[in-house]
C-alpha cells in the first residue's frame, strides 16, 4: 500500500513537536485501510441481509397462496361426495320403493358427509359446514333398460348422465346420409318448439371404423361428428350428455338447444329392432316412460357449503347434479 | 478530524478510535464470513431458495390439477379400484404389485399411472402416492412408494366417494363389487373396510400425492 504518511524530518530542532504532528498524520492510513474494510464488509451484509429478507418474505406471503386452495379443495369433496352419493342411491332404488325412501338416504348421507367435511376442516384448524338449502332435492327419475322404438321418456326438463350402450356387432352399417334410415337414433322431440333432434349411432359402410356418430336437426341434414375405429370388449358405450364414445371424447352430441329450452322435451328412439342397446339417464321429469324401467329418483341437490380458518372465510351455494350437459 | 483530534489530546491517544473501529470491523468480517460461507455452499436444486419456492409451489399445483383431472374423467376411481382381491393369501394386492404391497418404479399400469408417469417420473420427480381410509381417515395404504421424500416435498389431496357398488376394475374381477367383497359373497378382501358411511356410500376416502424433485 502506499505511504500517506508526511516525509520526516529527523534533524529539525523542533523534532518534537513535529514528531506528534507526524504520528498523527500516520494514523490517517491506518484509519483509511480500517474505514475502507468497514465499508467493504458493509456492503456484503447488506446484500445477504437483503436475499434473506426476499427469502424471508416469498415464505411469508406463501402461505396466504396455500390458504386459498384449502376451502376449493374440501368444496370438491363435498360435490363429488354428494355427487357419488346421489347416483349411488339411485341405483339402489327399487320399483316399489318410493321417493321418500330415496330422499331419506341422500339426507342421512349428507349428514354424513357433514360430519367427514368437519373432521377433515378440523385437522387444519377450520370449520366445515355442508347443508341442504330450501330448495333441497329435487325429485326425478332414474330411467334404464332395453332400448326399443317403443321405448319413450316423456316431458324431460333436464337430463343428467344419459348413456347408452350398445353391442358393437349388432350395430347397422350407414353413412350420415343414410343414418336417418338406419342408424340407431335418439330422438329429442321439443314439441313446443316443433323441432326435433337426432344423434345416431351406426357402423360406417365404407368398412373404414367400427363405429360413428352423427347429428342433426328436424331428421335432415346429418352430419358425422366423430368416428372411432375399435371399440373396446365388443360393446360401445356413447355419454350423450357427456359428448363421448367409448370413453374418448366427442364434443358436440348432446344438442345445446335443450339447455336453454323453457318447455319440457321427449326423448324417443328409432332403428333399435334387432339391435342390442341398453340405456342409462336420470331425468328431471313428471311425464310417463314407456317400455324402460323406471325408479323414483333424486336428480340434483342444492347445498350450501361454508369453510371458515382464522384467515379464510368462504361461503358458496352450489347445485350438484352429475353428469349434466355443460350450459 | 484534525480539530477533534486536538481536543481529545492528539498524538497516541488517537489509536484508541482506530483500534476500536478495528475490533468492529475484525468482528463484522467474521459474522459476515461465516455468513458468507454458510450461503455459498453449493447451490442444489434442493438449496433453499426463491426459486426453489417458486418450484414447490409448481409442484404442488401441477399434483393437484392431475388429481382433479383424473377425478373428473374417472381415472382416479379406476386405479383406487385397480385391486385383485385374492392374491397374497386372500387379503388382496393392488394388480401386478407382487410382495412390496405398492408400486415402486413408478405409477400403476392404468390411466392414473399413465397420467403421473408422463406428468412426474419423464421429469425425474419423485412421488409417492397414499390413500387414507376409515372413518376418521386414519388408516393407510400406499398405492406408489417411491422412497422418502426430501424436506422439499409437496403434498395435494383430494377426497373421493367410493359407491357400494362399485366394481373392481383388476382383470378378471370386473363384476365384483365391494359390498359383494365386505359381505363375503365374493371372495377376497379390500383395502378399504367398510365403515358404513351413510346412504349407498362405501367410504370416502382421501389420495394424497407427495411429490419432490430427485
Amino acid at each position: 500500500m502506499a505511504d500517506v504518511n508526511a516525509p520526516r524530518d529527523l534533524d529539525d530542532p523542533n523534532r518534537g513537536d513535529r514528531n506528534r504532528d507526524c504520528l498523527r498524520d500516520a494514523d490517517r492510513g491506518q484509519l483509511l485501510l480500517v474505514a475502507g474494510l468497514v465499508m467493504a464488509v458493509s456492503l456484503v451484509a447488506l446484500v445477504v441481509l437483503l436475499n434473506a429478507s426476499i427469502y424471508s418474505e416469498n415464505l411469508a406471503t406463501r402461505g396466504v397462496e396455500a390458504a386459498d386452495g384449502e376451502p376449493l379443495e374440501i368444496r370438491a369433496a363435498a360435490v363429488d361426495g354428494t355427487g357419488t352419493l346421489i347416483d349411488a342411491t339411485n341405483r339402489e332404488q327399487q320399483e316399489d320403493d318410493g321417493y321418500s325412501d330415496a330422499e331419506d338416504d341422500v339426507e342421512a348421507g349428507i349428514t354424513d358427509l357433514n360430519g367427514r367435511l368437519g373432521q377433515t376442516a378440523a385437522r387444519r384448524g377450520g370449520i366445515a359446514n355442508l347443508s341442504l338449502t330450501g330448495d333441497g332435492l329435487r325429485e326425478g327419475r332414474y330411467v334404464t333398460g332395453p332400448v326399443d322404438d317403443s321405448a319413450t321418456v316423456r316431458d324431460a326438463e333436464r337430463t343428467r348422465a344419459f348413456d347408452l350402450a350398445i353391442g358393437a356387432s349388432s350395430l347397422p352399417d350407414a353413412n350420415a346420409s343414410t343414418a336417418p334410415a338406419d342408424a340407431v337414433t335418439a330422438v329429442f322431440n321439443r314439441s313446443a318448439a316443433n323441432t326435433t333432434h337426432e344423434v345416431y349411432v351406426y357402423d360406417p359402410d365404407d368398412g373404414s371404423d367400427e363405429a360413428a356418430i352423427a347429428t342433426a336437426t328436424n331428421g335432415t341434414n346429418a352430419t358425422e361428428t366423430c368416428r372411432l375405429d375399435a371399440v373396446d370388449g365388443g360393446r360401445l358405450s356413447v355419454g350423450l350428455t357427456a359428448g363421448t364414445i367409448d370413453g374418448e371424447p366427442c364434443p358436440g352430441i348432446w344438442p345445446t338447444e335443450l339447455s336453454d329450452e323453457p318447455d319440457a322435451y321427449d326423448i324417443e328412439f328409432a332403428n333399435t329392432d334387432g339391435v342390442d342397446a341398453e340405456m342409462t339417464a336420470t331425468v328431471l321429469s313428471d311425464g310417463s316412460v314407456t317400455s324402460l324401467e323406471s325408479t323414483p329418483a333424486v336428480y340434483d341437490a342444492t347445498l350450501r357449503f361454508r369453510y371458515r380458518t382464522a384467515d379464510v372465510r368462504f361461503e358458496t351455494t352450489v347445485r350438484v347434479a352429475p353428469g349434466e350437459p355443460n350450459d | 478530524m484534525r480539530g477533534l483530534f486536538d481536543r481529545l489530546g492528539g498524538g497516541r491517544r488517537d489509536r484508541g478510535q482506530a483500534h476500536t473501529l478495528e475490533a468492529f470491523a475484525a468482528a463484522i468480517l467474521l459474522v459476515a464470513g461465516l455468513t458468507f460461507a454458510l450461503q455459498a455452499t453449493a447451490v442444489t436444486p434442493l438449496s433453499a431458495s426463491t426459486s426453489n419456492q417458486h418450484i414447490e409451489n409448481q409442484q404442488r399445483a401441477v399434483a393437484g390439477d392431475l388429481l382433479a383431472t383424473s377425478a373428473d374423467n374417472g381415472d382416479l376411481d379406476a386405479a383406487l379400484l385397480y385391486w385383485d382381491p385374492e392374491v397374497d393369501s386372500e387379503d388382496g394386492a393392488f394388480v401386478g404389485t407382487g410382495e412390496d404391497g405398492s408400486y415402486t418404479e413408478g405409477g400403476p399400469p392404468n390411466a392414473f399411472g399413465e397420467a403421473l408417469n408422463r406428468t412426474f417420473l419423464d421429469r425425474s420427480i419423485a412421488f409417492n402416492v397414499e390413500i387414507r381410509h376409515g372413518d376418521r381417515n386414519e388408516n393407510r395404504t400406499q398405492l406408489v412408494d417411491m422412497g422418502s421424500p426430501s424436506d422439499n416435498a409437496v403434498t395435494a389431496r383430494r377426497s373421493v366417494a367410493l359407491a357400494d357398488d362399485a366394481n373392481l376394475t383388476a382383470p378378471g374381477y370386473e363384476d365384483t363389487t365391494l359390498r359383494r367383497l365386505a359381505d363375503g359373497t365374493d371372495p377376497g378382501a379390500f383395502y378399504v373396510e367398510d365403515d358404513a358411511a351413510d346412504g349407498d356410500v362405501y367410504d370416502y376416502v382421501e389420495v394424497r400425492i407427495v411429490v419432490w424433485r430427485m
